[in-house]
């Protein structure tokens, strides 16, 4: 059942990024185009705006990402079709999963899309040359390989993403307990859910820093930080979204679970 | 065993009391009206039976058992709204019926819709309302179910579609199984229920089979409604 439901959500959320992909995809070819042809200040002009246009379609295909797995929660969940959705025999966690998987798998998608996206359009020697050097820098403070350096990045980057949505999902769950205003409360929870983990994050942080100096300095200074701190945060940063991304998901089906009050 | 049982059910949103105690027991066999007017409680009741609201308290029994997948899969629900997703096609709606559902035969549906005129390849979005909500009788009544819950299948409709309605709701029901059907308009729905139930103010006031209350009081269901409910 678990399949049948996540083929029906995927289809509905990629329904529309697709669209996005497309053009986002369609621009960076163009963007790669224009800048190839040299000594041409009107095309030079014309791949400044492709260029835009292909970095705004990066913004919107992950805002639209966002957007659609909330609204297909919410619509599916509580709105006309959750008569249908409920009605299934299906149970109640089978749902929820499916919901969380779709928020996981599209992100990936996305994320994926725009890496692709990025090589496409700007993928040149000077520019790769400038990336493997930025790379080789922090590489060898990482004490890694630039494509493993590229995967923390790339893993963090979707962590977040993914948390985002999810925070979501918490505020709507919560924000459907009540009979009144629902959408309203919803943001109004995601907003907190969001704010507090994140807080959550900072005080983790601080009580960290005051058994590592840097890690402190990073509260009391603005100089610049010791760059070893970067990498831990960044490994922090992966564990925390993942302890997140569980305790949402554990939190969500407790509330799924206990019955909800469709409109 | 019951085909259904409510046993103290009560539901409140927020300080408002919406259902007060309802104690009910559907039997195999029978077509039910549940009868009232509007925001009685009809389809709260309807909701809670169909694991889309939570009771305050209480206990809803199908075929013995709580709420839940099992009798998800002996119960087919017409709700008062269109729950379809609007931008898929009569055939895709189909073709979800049959994937999620063991008891959908889709190809009595296809007849239903065929008889009605209506293309399969044509979106629902293109659709008038009034097109729609057949779509959702007909692939609500093309399940093989042993509950059919419908909740105000004539609203909304002319008198022509109405006796198409229950006609449909007649010819293509399961045998053995039973019918509850939620309405206000009663004079439409009268000829064919077995057993009434009267519901005002969230409590259940009257339960009774139709020929022994029409003798009783000497005068149609409709009437007797009337007189209950006057303002």
């Amino acid at each position: 059942m678990l399949k049948k439901l996540l083929k029906y959500d995927l289809k509905w959320i990629f329904k529309l990024l697709i669209v996005f992909y497309s053009i986002a995809i369609v621009f960076s070819i163009l963007t790669r185009i224009l800048f190839s042809i040299d000594n041409s200040t009107v095309f030079n002009i014309l791949g400044q705006i492709c260029s835009g246009v292909t970095i705004s379609f990066i913004f919107s295909i992950l805002i639209n990402n966002i957007m659609r797995c909330w609204a297909r929660f919410i619509k599916n969940l509580y709105g006309d079709e959750s008569y249908l959705t409920h009605t299934l025999p299906v149970n109640k966690k089978t749902i929820f999963i499916s919901k969380f998987l779709t928020g996981i798998i599209t992100m990936f998608a996305s994320v994926l899309v725009i890496l692709i996206v990025l090589f496409i359009a700007y993928y040149s020697k000077e520019n790769l040359e400038w990336v493997k050097t930025s790379l080789n820098i922090l590489a060898t403070i990482y004490n890694s390989t630039i494509i493993k350096l590229l995967l923390i990045i790339f893993l963090v980057f979707f962590l977040e993403m993914v948390f985002t949505i999810f925070a979501g999902y918490i505020g709507i769950l919560l924000g459907h307990r009540s009979n009144d205003k629902r959408i309203v409360k919803s943001i109004i929870y995601g907003f907190i859910t969001y704010m507090a983990t994140q807080t959550i994050t900072l005080i983790i942080m601080f009580i960290c820093g005051l058994f590592n100096k840097d890690i402190m300095n990073l509260f009391m200074t603005n100089n610049i930080v010791n760059i070893d701190i970067l990498k831990i945060i960044m490994y922090g940063a992966i564990l925390l979204y993942t302890v997140y991304i569980v305790s949402y998901y554990v939190i969500g089906l407790k509330i799924f679970k206990k019955g909800i009050d469709v409109d | 065993m019951n085909l259904l049982e409510c046993k103290n059910i009560c539901k409140d949103f927020g300080k408002k009391k919406v259902l007060k105690n309802i104690n009910l027991i559907i039997p195999k066999g029978k077509i039910i009206g549940l009868l009232g007017k509007n925001g009685t409680g009809k389809t709260t009741l309807i909701k809670l039976i169909n694991d889309l609201l939570v009771p305050t308290s209480g206990e809803i029994l199908i075929n013995g058992k709580p709420v839940g997948v099992e009798s998800k899969k002996i119960v087919s629900y017409l709700p008062e709204r269109t729950y379809l997703d609007k931008s898929m096609k009569v055939i895709d709606v189909i073709k979800y019926f049959e994937e999620f559902y063991d008891n959908f035969d889709s190809k009595k549906a296809k007849k239903l819709l065929k008889d009605l005129d209506l293309d399969l390849n044509s979106k629902l979005s293109k659709m008038s309302k009034g097109m729609q909500e057949k779509v959702q009788l007909v692939l609500v009544m093309s399940r093989r179910a042993d509950l059919y819950i419908l909740d105000e299948p004539l609203g909304g409709v002319d008198p022509a579609t109405r006796d198409y309605i229950l006609d449909t709701i007649l010819s293509n029901f399961n045998e053995g199984a039973s019918v509850i059907i939620s309405t206000h308009l009663i004079s439409d729905i009268e000829r064919i229920l077995d057993e009434v139930i009267f519901i005002d103010k969230g409590k259940i006031i009257l339960t009774s089979d139709t020929d022994t209350l029409r003798e009783k009081e000497n005068s149609s269901i409709d009437e007797i409604f009337r007189r209950m409910f006057k303002c």
